[in-house]
């Protein structure tokens, strides 16, 4: 059983693109591998047209992961955290000061800021790693997950209009997710994998100009791969 | 014991055998789901072969010593680490099982976990009865006894493992908190080692042991069970089958200890306090004490505290660890800026060397005082006292050269666990650097501990003292090397070779078992060999081995040769 298998995409950079399918479809996996964390047997990942290898810390420094738990350090302070993952992506640079501090407010973290991470909500420790993606600002975001991570509407919100903002300015942002209007809404470019094989991956214009359930391109997909598994 | 109902399980077998036998999509995927069992069956084999090593152990004292309780006395060490091995797997099985909290949310007793997972740690506990009839049908054979008497073999050793079951749980039950995890670490390392070296150490220790033994018999609890098997002999001791007494207390502290662990089952609502602030240090701290003194509340700073903290850029400083001793200060002064983020990142609540020496220091102290106090009553007692602690205090040592810090640690993210380090642009190289500097900046500590040890190990043998200081002085270098192996090691956690046969894994796995053991032997070579030249060819040939073996694993990482995740076993 393959996680992926004969995958094979090119996203441009100022895209924001949704990562689409079944339960164990391969998405978190694609994003693993993405981020060098889970090794093909076979293939090759580029980012700006050089081979990505686990060596070139050049190139891994240019991306950041929100895995569905974020990466932290549960005993320390939110700001300690943050603090900690801008010097080790180094983009603990003038300004970063200014971009915390704004980041903080918010995201509704500022009177939690010297808590202990470990004391927060699984939502607010969510907005923490969200906050050091956003001060960190790599040219490669990869978000498992973003909107069923417990974060309040205002944090999802506040993520949406900085993606977005990231977006014009050049950043890539790859997430997965299962709700389908959220992605509908929310991308420029839509992924659709089953059973580790891309069946679409589109614009969706182009996809809702091929559809004929216009309204409801990417249920109408999903029904799709539904009915042809039956 | 089962959960639910076994006509619902033969039903629900039935069913799942039937639909996966109609289709063909559905067999693949049985088989590679199976692949879990297999890896399993791997693990008990490897555990089966294990039981051969005691059996061996014991066949080779008793004809190098032509001494059954020189055997007896092996079997009761093994016995020993296994009440600790038990124990440590109790405690895991019982409190942080991974079913555990899914079961909690089932509408099913505590007590019916309880059950559950006791019986998981009691099954796989028979492996200890496995190793404990080998070693006894080992002693058996060597002893050719006639086949009436090998009823004995199966009823010693259930009596002999119910011992170990039971110390093992009130250890568990008594002293949960004793580090039982780094005593297997060190239990385990010491092994390996033992089994590479064996033809260098294992005469030594035979002579240690084999005088040793029937104190040992008489005064260990988990030889108390193999001493019985003393009856059998045609010239053994009738009087020690007094040793049924102490052995039925031991066996009777099982009932509280069992009750102790169950109740740890009971449910009762956790109330933690309130999570304080955890404050930076400087103006932040002072303007917050102030709030301290309300009893009642815990330390919060304010808002305009927190916005000076941050727009000052004070958080973005690193915290120093020059304040905490002076290897701390000039271990700061030697990482390069990037390291010390790196340092910062394994070690976020500081690296401490000057108060865990302090300690190990200590611990040295007592055992040297304890230990030539104990030779007053007899040179076997002052053996035994410096052999515990050697062990406890190289154990300490161990810990603190080749710490890790959470650099490694496993975090648990959707079904897989992925090391920390793998979330954030940390390159394979630079950490290992860091945890080396870190290693080596302690050697001028490591040299003189080891350089005494040796020395100290080498007087009590006969040697003098002078003997061990040469062998002692290498082997802090090597200690020092076998962080290089440790630390590539530590960077992979499963191999993403798992579609099928590949030439490379092979090469992979003569590679790491190869070097590990080249690095035993031209270590030990280097060490004991009595011809000093050869014997430092092979003390810098095994140096280069460890480097060697880092570099090469290294290029393995690096092309992708393993997954930075491991999946749970089921």
């Amino acid at each position: 059983m393959r996680a992926l298998d004969h995958v094979s995409l090119q996203i441009e950079p100022g895209q924001i693109v949704s990562l689409l399918g079944p339960n164990g479809a391969g998405k978190t996996t694609l994003i693993r591998c993405l981020a060098g964390i889970a090794a093909p047997d076979k293939g090759e990942v580029y980012f700006d047209e050089q081979e990505f290898r686990r060596d070139r810390l050049d190139l891994r420094s240019r991306i950041y992961m929100v895995a569905d738990f974020p990466f932290l350090f549960w005993d320390q302070s939110v700001l300690r955290n943050i603090a900690m993952i801008l010097r080790l992506y180094e983009a603990d640079g003038p300004e970063a000061e200014d971009r915390v501090l704004g980041l903080l407010r918010e995201f509704d973290l500022m009177p939690l800021a010297l808590r202990p991470v470990n004391s927060l909500s699984r939502g607010q420790a969510y907005k923490v790693g969200m906050v050091s993606m956003l001060a960190a600002d790599r040219e490669l975001w990869l978000l498992d997950e973003p909107f069923a991570s417990g974060m309040d509407p205002q944090g999802i919100d506040a993520f949406k209009r900085h993606a977005r903002d990231a977006a014009k300015r050049g950043r890539t942002i790859l997430y997965s997710t299962q709700l389908l209007d959220v992605a509908e809404r929310f991308s420029d470019r839509v992924c659709l994998i089953h059973k580790g094989e891309i069946r679409a991956f589109d614009t969706l214009e182009h996809l809702r100009s091929q559809a004929q359930d216009k309204d409801n391109v990417l249920e109408g997909m999903f029904r799709q791969l539904r009915e042809g598994n039956s | 014991m089962k959960l639910h109902s076994p006509a619902f399980e033969k039903a629900l077998r039935c069913g799942v055998k039937g639909a996966v036998r109609s289709s063909r999509e559905l067999k693949k995927e049985f088989r590679n789901a199976n692949k879990y069992r297999r890896r399993i069956r791997s693990a008990g084999f490897i555990r089966f072969c294990v039981s051969f090593l005691l059996a061996g152990a014991v066949w080779s004292a008793a004809a190098k010593t032509g001494h059954p309780a020189t055997a007896l006395a092996v079997i009761g060490l093994w016995s020993l680490a296994l009440v600790f091995v038990s124990a440590r797997n109790l405690l895991v099985t019982l409190f942080r099982a991974n079913d555990l909290w899914t079961l909690f949310l089932l509408p099913v007793s505590e007590s019916t976990i309880f059950r559950w997972e006791f019986q998981r740690f009691f099954r796989g506990s028979l492996f200890v009865l496995g190793d404990l009839i080998a070693g006894f049908g080992a002693l058996a054979l060597f002893l050719e006894f006639p086949s009436a008497k090998w009823i004995l073999v199966p009823a010693i050793a259930a009596l002999s493992w119910a011992t170990v079951l039971a110390l093992a749980a009130l250890c568990a039950a008594r002293w949960p908190k004793f580090p039982y995890e780094r005593v297997y670490a060190s239990l385990v390392l010491s092994g390996f080692v033992i089994v590479m070296a064996m033809r260098i150490v294992g005469p030594f220790l035979l002579t240690f042991l084999d005088p040793a033994a029937p104190a040992l018999n008489l005064l260990l609890p988990t030889a108390w069970g193999p001493s019985l098997f003393q009856l059998s002999l045609p010239n053994g001791n009738w009087r020690t089958i007094v040793l049924l007494l102490p052995i039925g207390l031991v066996l009777c502290t099982a009932r509280s200890s069992l009750a102790l662990l169950r109740g740890k089952y009971q449910f009762h609502e956790v109330t933690t306090a309130e999570a304080r602030d955890l404050l930076p240090g400087g103006d932040a701290e002072a303007a917050v004490q102030d709030l301290d003194r309300i009893p009642s509340a815990p330390a919060r700073a304010g808002l305009t505290v927190i916005e000076d903290f941050v727009q000052s850029r004070q958080f973005l400083t690193p915290e120093p660890w020059q304040q905490k001793g002076r290897f701390e200060k000039w271990l700061w002064q030697w990482l390069s800026p990037r390291e010390r983020t790196l340092a910062e990142f394994a070690f976020p609540k500081g690296f401490s060397i000057t108060r865990p020496w302090w300690i190990i220091l200590r611990n040295f102290m007592w055992m040297a005082v304890l230990g030539f106090a104990a030779g007053l009553a007899g040179q076997q007692v002052e053996y035994w006292v410096f052999g515990i602690g050697f062990f406890l205090i190289f154990s300490l040592t161990g810990a603190q050269i080749l710490g890790n810090g959470v650099a490694f640690q496993f975090r648990f993210n959707n079904g897989v666990n992925i090391p920390f380090y793998a979330g954030f642009p940390v390159g394979f190289r630079e950490l290992s650097r860091v945890l080396f500097k870190c290693s080596l900046i302690q050697l001028p500590l490591l040299v003189p501990l080891t350089t005494i040890s040796a020395g100290l190990i080498a007087q009590l043998a006969g040697a003098g003292f002078a003997f061990g200081i040469l062998p002692g002085f290498k082997a802090a270098f090597l200690i020092c090397a076998s962080r290089l192996i440790l630390v590539a090691l530590a960077f992979s956690s499963g191999t993403n070779d798992t579609a099928g046969f590949h030439v490379r894994t092979v090469f992979l796995v003569v590679l790491i078992i190869g070097a590990g053991l080249f690095f035993v032997i031209l270590g030990a070579g280097g060490l004991f060999l009595p011809h000093p030249w050869i014997a430092w060819v092979l003390w810098v040939l095994a140096l280069l081995d460890a480097y060697i073996f880092f570099r090469i694993y290294g290029w393995f990482y690096h092309a992708y040769r393993f997954d930075l995740m491991k999946i749970q076993v089921r």
